[in-house]
């Protein structure tokens, strides 16, 4: 159950690492990080559940805190990037170099 | 249980691909939110209910209501923004890579004599915080949040339209 279980964390992942690489929107690029995020804390949970070690608590901790931190950024850039009308396309960002 | 387990893991490789499937931007943030939720239950089926609460809590009522209110009330787009065959090819590859990875070096083999020898690992700690009463009144509160959000979209195109 347990090898299951982080063969699903390990699909979330790649799903995660393949969205980064083949997506051009930016949000959608934070959303995928988001998703490696999950796969993480599912794999850390996983172990903490089937193998009651203490010590994967402080890393779901970690990982949560992570996790909040990059939405926020996330909203802060959109906005920022709303506000000067510049697209959401990451190959288009030189534009904020004029 | 097991049978449980498969279909929220189906479910939630489903949500996780929708991600890049959708055009818009709120519909990609109702199924990134429905992930962390599904996530949450896949916890709470792991016989760890404070953990899930600690999870729902975060991830559904921090992270997608801020989602929402900071990114999907702004505007919408409308793009193409995947490349479906690029992402199918990398996504195979890494997992492919990952599991043999998995099972070549003798990991699972070795996880699954752990858990084998750790008998006591359904013991779990249920104190009076985690009560399936508390852990359902939780659920109840985030859903009721995840909806208000949810609702307040329109209201706050409307306020920043005008």
């Amino acid at each position: 159950m347990l090898e299951y279980l982080l063969l699903l964390a390990f699909a979330l992942f790649s799903i995660g690492i393949a969205g980064v690489l083949a997506s051009r929107h930016f949000v959608v690029i934070v959303l995928a990080v988001e998703i490696i995020i999950v796969s993480s804390s599912l794999a850390a949970m996983s172990l903490y559940s089937y193998t009651s070690t203490g010590a994967i608590l402080p890393l779901l901790f970690v990982i949560w805190a992570i996790a909040a931190v990059d939405v926020i950024a996330l909203v802060v850039f959109y906005r920022y990037l709303a506000k000067f009308k510049v697209s959401m396309d990451v190959t288009k960002l030189n534009r904020l170099r004029d | 249980m097991v049978v449980i387990i498969a279909v929220l893991a189906a479910l939630i490789i489903i949500g996780s691909l929708l991600i890049f499937v959708l055009k818009d931007v709120l519909h990609v943030a109702v199924s990134l939110s429905a992930v962390f939720f599904i996530n949450s239950l896949i916890f709470l089926f792991l016989n760890q209910p404070l953990l899930a609460a600690i999870q729902l809590l975060i991830m559904i009522g921090g992270v997608s209501v801020y989602l929402f209110v900071g990114v999907a009330a702004a505007s919408y787009s409308h793009f193409r923004y995947t490349n479906y065959a690029a992402l199918a090819v990398a996504a195979i590859a890494i997992f492919a890579t990952m599991a043999y990875g998995l099972y070549a070096s003798g990991t699972a083999a070795a996880l699954h004599s752990l858990v084998q020898s750790n008998q006591f690992y359904t013991a779990q700690i249920v104190s009076s915080l985690t009560s399936e009463y508390t852990i359902m009144a939780l659920y109840a509160i985030t859903t009721m949040l995840f909806l208000i959000a949810l609702a307040a979209i329109p209201l706050l195109k409307e306020l920043t339209v005008k």
